[in-house]
């Protein structure tokens, strides 16, 4: 118990605010991937291509922001792009994988 | 010496790199003029006209296409093949093609120089391919340097590899789909090195356009898979590989759904597993390291384990639950015989029948490959030298040459990504072009892209030599007359020192040399696009004695015929190669069709064809057949006929109705013969009857009996052949097409 307190706290203090928020954002997406899944395992998959919509709808984003994150975080790495133009090809992703969905959604 | 001025206003640098530029684009735009005019053989050695077999399915596709749009095409249920079941085109079709083949006529259009359905068709093809040669240039550009790119853009405008799937007139998936995969390799390549998401859309939306365009495109989404393994392997991991590879993965995946013919396979499908397996451990590899940057060392290790043991075992369960349950299918035929090559010859006979799907002959691949197939090796020693040693430097010291320099490394090492993908990329497409001769298509581009890689490495060395000895040679001159100013009398006894040492004549003469090779290579090229490849197989030409032409049109003549003496709802029955051919050019309803969906269908076809005319004729009038077309090559010399293709029609049959037995078909000793020697159930098969009826009367050549067969060499074994329920209604000009109708008997 301790030491997951301390993990925590460590959590908190080390990462900055703009990336907790993001952090949250990827936990909750995470969260709503097992919650369609589950449905889709306890009551039924179909029509099919809803159910594949929803978990990419879930999944994208939460991979996306995921990215978000290490970009913001290390920019050195990816050959020092900034915060802003990062953002601008995170919306790009979102932006084409909702088009799709809304077309497969049916 | 006056001051220096910045770069950007020095004259000369500009002159050098206003020169330097006009020549690149100049380059460029010649390969890409050639890639387009060395298309065009057949064309002119013929004329306009859609090749082979599978083509013409696309050009008829692509028709409906434009005359009835987007919607009636999805939907389309075509009732002119496949008698009495019919076809579902929209999810059988891969409608890329149709796309490309459709914006080519609407811009014609729109730009005021309208063509018609066809010679849009023909364009596609060659525009493509100069598409191509700009792509590769940007890759190799994007890996090793614009040198590389240009003489990679140069070699793949005329290799033979790509341009035999690729003439103007051979309009099929592969002449915009090799355009479609480099365009995503670029696009991959580039969201590696960068990390930039903007390439990972793009990557997506290129593997969609792939994945409307061919079947190939599982090649993509397990090579991409496969480097990021081996990048994970060779230490090589990084945050963009991993934001690379998992946006690529969700919106290509996505978008490939969205094509009917790949429907659901990307979650259902074995070969879609890979990728979804390294998305997953990719995922696995990120969070395990957030962890360890977050935890300290022993509570790291602490839950690793536990991680490691609940994830092993909660894998290997989920994976046994969807192989044994069925939700995972398999590899399904022609993709499995990829990675067991002697699966499809024992066990699916159509899948072994196709030429194109036969291992490759050595020949061949240099024929295809030519000098890239040569240099192909030192390009990859080449390559495996510069990756050598990369290893990520941190934390070198806060001195400002210290810092540029771990930069540069890094950012040489980031770059090196993208190298490390062509190498991935070429040992691949080697292994399976070695497997299945239809994929020689997808090692022209990334040999073209090693070999030129080698060939720019070795000609900057050589240079480097030429240029180092011409700058001291200038040097030495100059000063000689400096020294030789001051003074006044100097005998000139010594001899005067060779000034031009022996490694530049060595480095004169190799350079000559690859410009040599090069040449040849292009010479080859030339001949083989205007020889080899550049035959529309719908008509033939050949070379008398005398050098003059004969063009054999039989095909044409007899589709021809049936498209005007027969009733517009007549249904004709022939092997499944001529389908397509007969729906598109003689515009009647055919039975079976090069799309060979329907095995049992097929092997009804091929019972037909090998029972005698009694047995037969059940099955004839149960199918509603018209007419029967054979091709037959006995008298003129043909050599893709029926009776060469029968026994693949016998061992089809006989899969699936097992009264037709092979042997039957063969002589005593097991030969294949039509003499009087062949096998008792061939001499009476409804084939070897149409193929050979009046046959016997006929002095096909002078000093034979007649009833000669000139392709096979012998005199043929049964002459006395009359057919009770069939009659003879037309022979092409050389008898290579038999057409017979069926006569409809009252009583049965």
């Amino acid at each position: 118990m301790d030491t997951s307190k301390g993990i925590w706290n460590r959590y908190r203090t080390s990462t900055p605010g703009l990336i907790q928020t993001l952090d949250l954002f990827i936990v909750f997406c995470g969260v709503m991937v097992v919650a369609v899944f589950g449905y889709g395992l306890v009551f039924t998959t179909q029509p099919f291509n809803a159910f594949i919509s929803a978990i990419f709808a879930t999944a994208g984003p939460l991979f996306f922001t995921i990215s978000l994150r290490m970009q913001i975080l290390n920019p050195k790495e990816f050959n020092n792009m900034s915060p802003e133009w990062a953002f601008l090809s995170y919306l790009a992703c979102i932006g084409l994988l909702f088009f799709v969905i809304s077309s497969f959604l049916g | 010496m006056s001051t220096s001025v910045p770069q950007e206003f020095d004259d000369t640098y500009r002159v050098h790199k206003f020169l330097q530029r006009s020549l690149k684009t100049l380059i460029l735009l010649f390969a890409c003029i050639v890639a387009f005019i060395i298309r065009f053989f057949s064309v002119v050695k013929y004329e306009s006209i859609i090749h082979e077999f599978d083509p013409y399915f696309q050009y008829r596709a692509s028709q409906y296409f434009i005359k009835n749009g987007m919607y009636d095409f999805h939907n389309w249920f075509d009732e002119r093949t496949w008698y009495p079941i019919g076809r579902i085109v929209g999810p059988t079709v891969y409608p890329g093609l149709m796309w490309s083949a459709a914006a080519v006529y609407y811009f014609m259009e729109f730009i005021g120089f309208p063509v018609d359905v066809r010679n849009a068709c023909m364009i596609v093809s060659p525009l493509w391919a100069s598409f191509t040669v700009l792509i590769t240039y940007k890759i190799v550009k994007a890996v090793w340097s614009k040198g590389a790119g240009l003489i990679a853009a140069m070699m793949i405008a005329v290799i033979p590899g790509y341009m035999s799937r690729s003439v103007a007139g051979s309009f099929d998936n592969e002449c915009i789909s090799i355009f479609a995969l480099l365009l995503t390799f670029y696009f991959w390549i580039r969201s590696v090195q960068t990390g930039n998401l903007f390439y990972s859309v793009a990557t997506a939306l290129s593997y969609f356009y792939m994945a409307s365009a061919w079947g190939g495109y599982v090649f993509i989404i397990n090579l991409i898979p496969l480097y990021v393994l081996v990048m994970i392997v060779f230490g090589r991991y990084s945050d963009r590989l991993f934001a690379a590879y998992t946006t690529f993965y969700i919106l290509g995946i996505l978008l490939s759904m969205q094509i009917q013919f790949v429907s659901f396979m990307p979650v259902q499908s074995g070969e879609h597993l890979a990728s979804f397996g390294m998305f997953g451990f990719c995922t696995v590899i990120e969070a395990v390291l957030f962890f360890y940057r977050l935890l300290t060392k022993e509570e790291f290790s602490r839950a690793i384990r536990v991680v490691i043991a609940v994830f092993v075992v909660v894998a290997a369960v989920a994976l046994a639950v969807a192989s044994y349950s069925g939700y995972i299918t398999p590899w399904t035929g022609r993709f499995y015989n990829l990675l067991h090559p002697t699966y499809a010859k024992s066990h699916i006979p159509i899948i072994a029948s196709v030429s194109e799907h036969q291992p490759t002959a050595w020949p061949h691949f240099f024929f295809d490959l030519h000098l890239t197939s040569i240099i192909f090796p030192a390009g990859i020693w080449f390559i495996f030298a510069k990756l050598k040693n990369q290893r990520s430097i941190v934390n070198v010291g806060t001195s400002k040459q210290a810092l540029a320099e771990e930069a540069e490394v890094n950012a040489e090492r980031r770059r090196n990504d993208g190298l490390f993908f062509i190498l991935v990329y070429g040992l691949a497409s080697l292994y399976f072009s070695g497997v299945m001769v239809r994929l020689m298509l997808v090692l022209a581009p990334v040999a073209c892209i090693i070999c030129a890689i080698a060939l720019d490495k070795v000609s900057q060395n050589l240079f480097t030599v030429v240029t180092e000895q011409f700058t001291a040679l200038k040097i030495g001159v100059m000063s000689k007359i400096a020294a030789h100013e001051e003074k006044k009398a100097s005998s000139n006894k010594d001899k005067p020192k060779s000034l031009v040492s022996k490694e530049v004549i060595v480095s004169i003469v190799a350079l000559a040399t690859i410009v040599i090779l090069l040449l040849i290579y292009g010479a080859h090229c030339l001949w083989a696009a205007s020889t080899a490849y550049s035959s529309p197989s719908i008509v033939m030409a050949w070379y008398r004695q005398d050098g003059s032409v004969v063009m054999i049109d039989d095909f044409r003549e007899a589709y021809s015929w049936l498209r005007h003496n027969t009733d517009v709802n007549a249904r004709v029955m022939s092997w499944w190669d001529y389908g397509y051919q007969l729906t598109a050019v003689a515009n009647r309803t055919v039975l079976v069709d090069n799309n060979t969906w329907n095995n049992s269908h097929i092997a009804t076809v091929g019972t037909a064809m090998s029972s005698t005319e009694e047995d037969a004729y059940p099955i004839l009038r149960m199918l509603d057949v018209d007419y029967i077309l054979v091709v037959f090559g006995g008298m003129s010399g043909f050599s893709g006929d029926d009776i060469n293709k029968f026994l693949w029609m016998v061992r089809i049959g006989g899969g699936v109705f097992p009264r037709i037995k092979e042997k039957d078909y063969l002589s005593k000793r097991g030969e294949y013969r039509v003499d009087r020697e062949a096998g008792p159930a061939f001499l009476t098969s409804l084939m070897y009857s149409m193929c050979y009826y009046d046959f016997g009367k006929i002095q096909t050549m002078s000093q034979r009996p007649a009833g000669f067969d000139v392709l096979r060499g012998v005199e043929i074994g049964r002459k006395d052949i009359s057919f009770k329920h069939l009659e003879e209604a037309y022979t092409s000009d050389r008898w290579i097409i038999r057409i017979y109708k069926v006569k409809k008997d009252e009583s049965f």
